[in-house]
């Protein structure tokens, strides 16, 4: 096998880590829609999307940690510790736990008021993924311009509700 | 294709050769594009025959030489090398080719010879990856007359006892086993004689990522990959060959006496 896959790992990681971005701009973006009146019915399925691009995050990081670094200590240490797109990487996937284990309807009762604003970090992850991106560039950008292209208007869309700009926004 | 009268030389005893498939088919070559199967997917448009090199600068023999008659096919020997890329994995190559002393000798370089430069060739139509930006083409690379001189330093026209496959650098490239991959330089159709050290591709890039000599070495870390260790190529079906990298990719006996005090950490 490894005469026709020389790197596996590498091949698999790229894959689950473009699939946890695409669920990442999927549930921002139904976010949007789910606004327009017409297109509610898209807010019933919020959660699973949401929940795929924490699963298939997950999975990107158990990819590296075993099929990459073939849980080397000293690999993933000095990632972990020096290099700064591997720490935004897994702010985002913590982000996203956080955001998963309190997505259950038992749990958004219990926090009511502040489940909204505890899961607009989704919005920070997002940008953490950017920078994730960004960060490990080499000489090829296609895949961090793609997913700049498809996540700044919606972070862009967010501006106005952020609790600064809040107000200002609603006198116009 | 392949070669006859090889000499065999003792390089590389103890090193399991990693499997021609796996070297021909992940390559960096952004000449081709950047994924690690576009070399062999797209470098059919490399034409390789006939070739010539430019030989300028301070030397006494200078001029546009054939290959063939630059390398003397019945001199060719086979070195085994370990191959170690900046993004932290490797591999065991069989080359066949000439020490590139042997080589450069020949233009019998002057005093003033301080470096030697090497050009890839640039021809967008054979080379389609050159109309895309990225990198600032040609691909241009440079050694301290000393290390190229070295006996390690090799110019490469074949692997596993045939002619270089396109995608890893056909018809002749370089073979530094002691520095990154990059800076064997694939492809070559000109070698300068310079005074000055001269720019290189991927520290032009990123002078604070990619330094000019850009030696194996353990202890300088890179911005994205730790060099403590490499992943040896092929990797298992469920791990991957993580190992630990040695200082000048395990060729300090050969090399270490050509940086003598210098600092690498500075000048990596």
């Amino acid at each position: 096998m490894g005469q026709y896959f020389p790197d596996p790992g590498k091949l698999l990681m790229r894959l689950s880590g473009i699939w946890a971005s695409v669920f990442v701009v999927a549930v921002m973006a139904m976010t949007l829609i789910g606004k327009i009146e017409s297109l509610r019915f898209v807010n019933r399925y919020r959660r699973f999307i949401g929940l795929a691009a924490f699963f298939y995050s997950l999975l990107h990081f158990i990819i590296y940690l075993i099929l990459f670094a073939g849980l080397s200590w000293t690999w993933i240490a000095s990632d972990l510790i020096e290099k700064p797109y591997i720490y935004v990487g897994v702010l985002a996937l913590v982000i996203m736990a956080i955001l998963a284990v309190t997505s259950t309807k038992p749990m958004m009762r219990k926090l009511g008021k502040r489940w909204k604003p505890l899961h607009r970090f989704m919005y920070l992850a997002a940008i953490a993924i950017l920078a994730h991106l960004w960060w490990q560039v080499k000489d090829d950008v296609s895949l961090a311009v793609y997913f700049s292209i498809l996540l700044t208007p919606l972070l862009i869309s967010k501006i106005p509700t952020l609790p600064v700009y809040k107000h200002f926004f609603k006198k116009i | 294709s392949s070669f006859q009268n090889i000499v065999e030389t003792s390089y590389g005893k103890g090193d399991k050769v990693s499997p021609f498939n796996v070297a021909t088919s992940y390559n960096n070559f952004y000449e081709f594009g950047y994924g690690k199967s576009d070399p062999k997917d797209r470098s059919s448009s490399l034409k390789t025959a006939p070739w010539t090199i430019s030989v300028e600068g301070e030397a006494e023999r200078t001029g546009v030489f054939d290959l063939d008659d630059i390398i003397n096919e019945s001199v060719l020997e086979e070195r085994i090398y370990r191959l170690r890329c900046v993004e932290a994995w490797s591999m065991v190559i069989p080359w066949v080719g000439v020490s590139l002393a042997s080589v450069l000798k020949r233009f019998q370089p002057t005093s003033k010879a301080k470096y030697v430069y090497f050009e890839t060739l640039y021809d967008p139509k054979q080379m389609p990856g050159q109309l895309g930006g990225g990198l600032d083409w040609p691909y241009r690379e440079g050694l301290r007359i000393d290390e190229a001189m070295n006996p390690l330093a090799f110019l490469a026209v074949g692997m596993y006892g045939s002619i270089l496959p396109n995608q890893n650098g056909a018809p002749v490239r370089l073979v530094l086993p002691w520095k990154y991959g990059f800076k064997s330089i694939k492809s070559i159709v000109k070698i300068r004689f310079v005074e000055t050290m001269p720019e290189t591709t991927w520290s032009m890039l990123a002078p604070s990522e990619y330094g000019f000599y850009a030696n194996v070495n353990p202890s300088v870390d890179h911005p994205r990959w730790s060099q403590q260790q490499e992943r040896r190529l092929p990797g298992g079906v469920l791990f991957p060959n993580v190992i630990e990298t040695k200082m000048f990719n395990g060729y300090e006996e050969e090399v270490a006496s050509l940086y003598a005090g210098m600092d690498l950490k500075r000048f990596y």
